[in-house]
Formats: C-alpha cells, sequence, structure tokens
C-alpha cells in the first residue's frame, strides 16, 4: 500500500476547508452571560464579579470558578487531570469543560424577557 | 520446490502470534504513555501518535489484531499513566474501537492509500471519542472542541500515515524470521 496519493491532497484540501468554515463560525458577543452547568442543569448564572463554588449534592466543594466581569477560570478542582484549571481564562465564546465533575461553563445568549 | 528463505521461516504457530502482538503492543503503549509528554496546545489532548501501530495492524493483520492491540494498549498505556477507568480512557477505549474498524472497511476497498485511511481513522477517532465525552456530561458544549481537535489531528494524521509505512517497510525488509500471517 502507498503511502501518498493524489486523492489525498483533495482531502486534506477538504478537511481543512471544513475546519476553518467551523472555527470561523463562533463569534463572540457582548450580550452573553457565563453559565455553570453541572450534570447538564443549570447549576448558577455568573453576572457579577466573584468566587462562584460549585457543590454537590452532599454539599462537597467540586470546583471553584472565579470571574472578574471579563473572563472566567477555574482556581481550584478536584478533578486529577486538572484539565479545567489549564483551560486558563475563556472570554464569551470560550467554554471549560471538566469531564469528571460533569461541568461546563460557557457563554450563552441572554433570553429576552418579554412580560 | 520451497526456497531458502521459506525453509527457514517459523510456522505461524500459537508462539509466532504471542510474540508479534507483544512487540505491537509494547511499541504503541509506549508511544502511548511517552507522548503525553510532548507538548500540545489544547489542555488534556493528545497528538496520538501511538495510533500508527493500529494502522499498521489493521492495514496487514486484519481488523481482529487491530481491535486486540488498540484495546490492550489503552488498558496497558492508562494503567502506566494513571488514567485507568477514568472519563478520557473511555473517551479513548472506544474512539480507537471506532478508528481500527473504520480503517479496516477503508482498506478492504484497495482504493485509499495510508493518508486517506489515517484521516479517515482520525476523524471517527475523534468523533466518537467527543461523542463518548458529551454522554459522560450530558451536554453538547464539548462538540465545539471538534473542529480544532481534527484541524490538529490533520497533522499526526500524516506522521501517523508515514511512521505506518516506515514500520511495513522495517517489519517487511527483516521480518525477523517470522511471517504476519493475514487473517481477518
Amino acid at each position: 500500500m502507498k503511502t501518498f496519493k493524489k486523492i489525498d491532497v483533495f482531502l486534506i484540501l477538504a478537511v481543512i476547508l471544513i475546519t476553518v468554515f467551523f472555527a470561523l463560525k463562533a463569534n463572540n458577543r457582548e450580550d452573553e452571560i457565563f453559565l455553570v452547568k453541572l450534570d447538564g442543569k443549570i447549576y448558577t448564572e455568573l453576572k457579577k464579579p466573584g468566587d462562584y463554588p460549585v457543590k454537590d449534592k452532599e454539599g462537597k466543594i467540586l470546583t471553584i470558578v472565579h470571574y472578574d466581569g471579563e473572563n472566567v477560570w477555574v482556581t481550584d478542582s478536584t478533578c486529577p487531570l486538572k484539565i479545567c484549571e489549564k483551560t486558563g481564562k475563556i472570554k464569551r465564546g470560550g467554554k471549560i469543560i471538566c469531564v469528571p465533575n460533569k461541568i461546563v461553563i460557557e457563554s450563552q445568549t441572554q433570553e429576552l424577557q418579554t412580560w | 520446490m520451497r526456497s531458502q528463505q521459506d525453509s527457514n521461516r517459523v510456522t505461524n504457530s500459537r508462539t509466532t502470534n504471542v510474540v508479534i502482538y507483544s512487540l505491537l503492543i509494547s511499541i504503541s503503549s509506549v508511544m502511548f504513555v511517552v507522548e503525553r509528554f510532548i507538548p500540545y496546545p489544547v489542555p488534556g489532548g493528545k497528538w496520538g501518535f501511538s495510533n500508527f501501530v493500529i494502522l499498521y495492524t489493521v492495514v496487514n493483520i486484519g481488523l481482529r489484531g487491530g481491535l486486540l492491540v488498540g484495546t490492550l494498549k489503552t488498558i496497558i498505556g492508562s494503567l502506566f499513566s494513571g488514567i485507568l477507568f477514568t472519563p478520557p480512557f473511555f473517551m479513548g477505549f472506544f474512539g480507537i474501537i471506532s478508528a481500527a474498524t473504520f480503517e479496516w472497511i477503508f482498506s478492504k476497498t484497495k482504493f485509499f492509500s495510508y493518508t486517506t485511511l489515517s484521516i479517515i481513522g482520525m476523524i471517527s477517532n475523534n468523533f466518537v471519542q467527543v461523542l463518548v465525552g458529551s454522554f459522560l456530561i450530558k451536554s453538547r458544549a464539548i462538540f465545539s472542541f471538534l473542529p480544532l481537535m481534527i484541524g490538529l489531528g490533520l497533522i499526526s494524521a500524516i506522521i501517523n500515515a508515514y511512521l505506518a509505512k516506515k514500520m511495513e517497510e522495517i517489519i517487511d525488509e527483516n521480518n525477523f524470521g517470522l511471517k504476519i500471517s493475514k487473517k481477518d
């Protein structure tokens, strides 16, 4: 079997184009608020700057989320690999995902209140 | 009349298979542990260079061999790096099973090259990893990492194709007195 064929150039170009298309699609908007989701449900909304501890049902602290009005980052976590801490600061449009604790921190467009 | 080389070959016994598979599994699980120390821009991600052994095995031995090497590589490599039965382990485990299956299906057509198979395996691996991750955290947010993972995986897929071809050349040149059995 050969290492490389001419058809591979088209495949590589197609993959690059699709990647660039989806990468450019993600845009940052100012009217978004940060949400902390635990196990798929909304745990808290980050509106004011400060520290937000995320606790499980038994009251044990899983993660401490810090918000300074502009960026969000995780200061402490109980997960073994500390991937959420290494993700660093995220702006609106970014995401922090902690798989062992099932925590997702993402920004979402604010729902219009029409009443 | 049999040639000199053929008469020197060891018959393809159970021992031969044990030697071949242990060689492949040890190479890939060492790569699995070592590649964690190669810098990667996404936190928690890996380049995935250990998958060139799976590519070689699937093309040259068959699906059963590829699944065996893939599963044992993930289990042994996770045991050494301390992530056995954690969420990243399950993501990698199901990812490598899907990658081996897709690479085997497309290798049967004799139309694709190593690079194509490597890219197909990389895309299916990343997609299944993200799918398993989204089931674990019950959120679709993790899918936003997929374009970045596929874009960076393209680099390692091309390197893996080169490494698999190199491995095939080396094993064919001095085939250790062994004949790798082709069975599915």
